[in-house]
């Protein structure tokens, strides 16, 4: 090519160039360009789902925690502030985060597969579990955080922008918005707002959530999300209460809410020894996500790796994931999953599989998805539907 | 006691750890060396002034100077409250005073006995660029009306101001980065907490004060707040570099806190000063128990907000609870 480029034509080149950067959007340029601060919380909107109380203090709706704050005083998650009995949120247009990730790196397997995400959080979570990744953002204060400048409609700009990343060859388009890293609840009011405008403007929106947020605030995100990820982390009430500050049943509630609605979502469950690794308690909670939500919702085991407060355990052994896969199999699930476990040339378990025929319909090595057999939703090879969001329409079986 | 402490025992300094050594040695062997160890007791003061009070709501700054420093004089038996000061602090220390301020100008830390004991400090030695007061927030500090920008008597400072140190700090409840004030910046920390209920704790005194110290206390306002106050407490950052505890009781409230109400404020003109915090907050919660009676509110003792990050912080060695054990002398000024 460049032995056919002469000197006019590259100067004709540059010129042409030159007029398109100057003639782009403005908020397009501003959009690339995002003024970050340390600590910087730009808007503070008034929170919806909370109630008022005597003596200026609230009581937050927005999840199960119900907080009751006094004036000047947060929640739990650090990131809703009651200002003069008016509880408002620090975080809406102040992520702390923003990356393209696959859509694979969610995890969700059945949602647009070799797709990107455009992905984003702020600072804060309503839980606080010993074992957490991302704790460094999830379980601090936005003013404890570099924060980017990113109202709903900036946001929504910067994401229709082609992007590169670690992840990706060249400059690629996100398809959706994912609501990720710490916990979407705590942002609820930006995670709402943008939704609705990035669906507007053609982008899908998925949440990445540990599902513990009230039935009304969630029943008023389905209008606006089009996939939601719940960390299921274990199957009892004792592990939530001592390894996450939190309560099962209302994330059972929130799966069982979401079933109802018709939300494409999926589930994952952090493997960690000794604590919720017992194949009986899996597979008393596969028997329940086989009845209560059916047997075509994935289930992704996932290895734990030591972090944050659990530092004195080792990583999950491969085996065992495996064992839990195959527990969970037995159990009837069709769509069932292993993750953070390295083989080379991918794990089968990554992979999805036609349960009619066994054709392996989603062939996928880590994040990489490497052939798709798949067409308007059904198995290429004996037609059988597969459940899942193929081409931003959700089918199921 | 001495300022320099056993890193072993960080809750305890080097003198009295050698007391009670022998106290407990004497005491095995000889009943008459019993009745002396139980004479070694902590010393609270609680010091009062009517005088304070120029008005419904603002202070005397001349009387309570005069207030805090019989206040230090009487707690470390000096009669001179410099020389009680240099006691506390040398001249190369950086000081941290750490204050509430969480209420703005109704029921924080008052500027005026802030004022007092920066003054103190300075007459010890400290040059007022070493005298650093702080709290959560530089937006508290400002609602509390602190001179943010004169730096004359004092520099305020808020932890986001100046952040927190990366090491996450693990110690029983509690997983926390701690602001660099405590870990970096200040050699000597004094602790002037606000005397108030807490709608949560029970109290909120000294040992409560200190929450204002981690990156995340909202996550211990729940179950885990009273073991996550005493767990505070055992940092060895916290326990080791606080030389004293002086509660700002000139105003305070016995109920509804930690917000201020003002029909439930209460106009008490003291000081209360102690190098021990279990026992100033034990103190303090005997008060309010008694300011709660007169007002005729139910006790907090057998309710759920019973403040039992006291004897929690007792049962860790953070401090002592047992009033047989501590000498609280009321002073009037």
């Amino acid at each position: 090519m460049a032995d056919k480029l002469t000197r006019r034509g590259f100067l004709r080149g540059c010129a042409a160039g030159g007029c398109a950067a100057a003639l782009l959007p403005a908020s397009c340029a501003d959009a690339a360009n995002v003024p970050t601060k340390m600590g910087g919380i730009w808007h503070t909107p008034e929170a919806r789902y909370y109630e008022k109380l005597e003596e200026s203090r609230v009581r937050c709706l927005l999840c199960p925690n119900k907080c009751e704050v006094g004036d000047q005083e947060r929640g739990y998650c650090g990131v809703r502030e009651n200002r003069g009995g008016t509880y408002v949120t620090l975080v809406h247009g102040n992520p702390c985060a923003r990356h393209i990730d696959p859509i694979e790196k969610k995890p969700l397997f059945h949602f647009l597969p070799g797709t990107y995400a455009y992905s984003i959080a702020t600072a804060g979570c309503n839980i606080e579990c010993l074992f957490c990744q991302n704790w460094e953002i999830s379980q601090v204060r936005p003013e404890q955080t570099r924060n980017y400048n990113l109202p709903p409609d900036r946001l929504v700009a910067d994401a229709l922008l082609p992007r590169s990343s670690y992840f990706t060859r060249g400059a690629i388009r996100s398809r959706t918005i994912a609501y990720t890293y710490s916990e979407p609840v705590v942002y609820y009011e930006y995670m709402y707002d943008t939704s609705k405008l990035a669906r507007q403007k053609g982008l899908e929106s998925v949440m990445i959530s540990n599902g513990f947020i009230c039935r009304e605030p969630m029943e008023k995100l389905c209008e606006v999300l089009s996939g939601v990820k719940i960390d299921l982390k274990a199957y009892t009430e004792r592990f939530y209460k001592e390894l996450c500050h939190g309560r099962l049943k209302p994330v059972l509630d929130t799966l069982k809410l979401l079933a109802a609605k018709k939300m494409w979502f999926e589930l994952v469950y952090l493997v960690i020894p000794t604590h919720n690794d017992d194949p009986r308690e899996v597979r008393e909670m596969a028997k329940w996500i086989h009845g209560e939500l059916g047997p075509d919702v994935p289930l992704h085991f996932s290895a734990f790796f030591p972090t944050y407060k659990l530092r004195n355990l080792q990583r999950t052994p491969p085996a065992t994931v495996e064992r839990l896969y195959n527990t969970a199999k037995a159990q009837g699930l069709r769509y069932v999953y292993v993750g953070n476990v390295s083989r080379p040339g991918g794990h089968p378990g990554e992979s999805t599989y036609c349960p009619k025929c066994g054709t392996c319909v989603v062939q996928r090595i880590r994040y990489n998805v490497a052939r798709v057999r798949i067409r308007n939703g059904k198995c290429s090879h004996c037609g059988t539907k597969i459940p899942g969001v193929w081409d931003g329409v959700a089918s199921k079986s | 006691m001495s300022r320099h402490r056993n890193p072993q025992f960080p809750c305890l300094g080097r003198r009295e750890l050698l007391k009670a050594g022998l106290a407990a040695g004497a005491g095995a062997l000889l009943p008459a060396a019993r009745s002396l160890a139980a004479a070694d007791k902590t010393r609270v003061v609680a010091a009062s002034s009517p005088k304070v009070f120029r008005d419904e709501r603002t202070l005397d700054q001349a009387a309570v100077q005069e207030l805090v420093d019989k206040a230090v004089a009487s707690l470390l038996g000096e009669k001179d409250a410099t020389a009680a000061w240099k006691r506390l602090a040398k001249p190369s220390d950086t000081v941290g005073i750490k204050v509430n301020c969480l209420a703005g100008t109704k029921l924080s830390t008052r500027i005026e006995v802030v004022r007092a004991i920066a003054d103190g400090l300075r007459r010890a030695g400290v040059p007022a660029k070493q005298i650093l007061v702080w709290d959560r927030k530089k937006g508290d500090l400002a609602r509390a009306k602190y001179p943010l920008d004169d730096r004359r008597e004092f520099r305020c400072v808020g932890n986001d101001q100046v952040g927190f140190h990366d090491r996450l700090i693990l110690k029983g409840e509690i997983g926390s980065l701690f602001s660099k004030l405590v870990t970096h910046h200040c050699s000597v920390i004094i602790n002037v907490p606000v005397f108030k209920d807490h709608d949560l704790a029970g109290v909120s005194v000294a040992l409560k004060s200190f929450f204002g110290a981690i990156h995340n206390p909202n996550k211990y306002h729940f179950g885990n707040l009273h073991q996550a106050i005493c767990d505070v407490n055992r940092v060895r950052q916290i326990c080791g570099k606080t030389v004293v505890h002086l509660c700002d009781a000139t105003f305070g409230c016995a109920h509804a806190g930690p917000t201020p109400a003002p029909r439930w404020l209460e106009r008490l003109g003291t000081i209360y000063a102690s190098r021990d915090p279990v026992a100033l907050d034990q103190c303090a919660w005997q008060k309010i128990e008694a300011l709660r009676k007169a007002r005729g509110l139910p006790p907090l003792v057998g309710s759920k907000r019973e403040p039992r990050h006291i004897a929690l912080a007792a049962k860790h060695f953070v401090g002592t609870n047992d009033p047989e054990r501590i000498d609280l002398t009321t002073v009037e000024v």
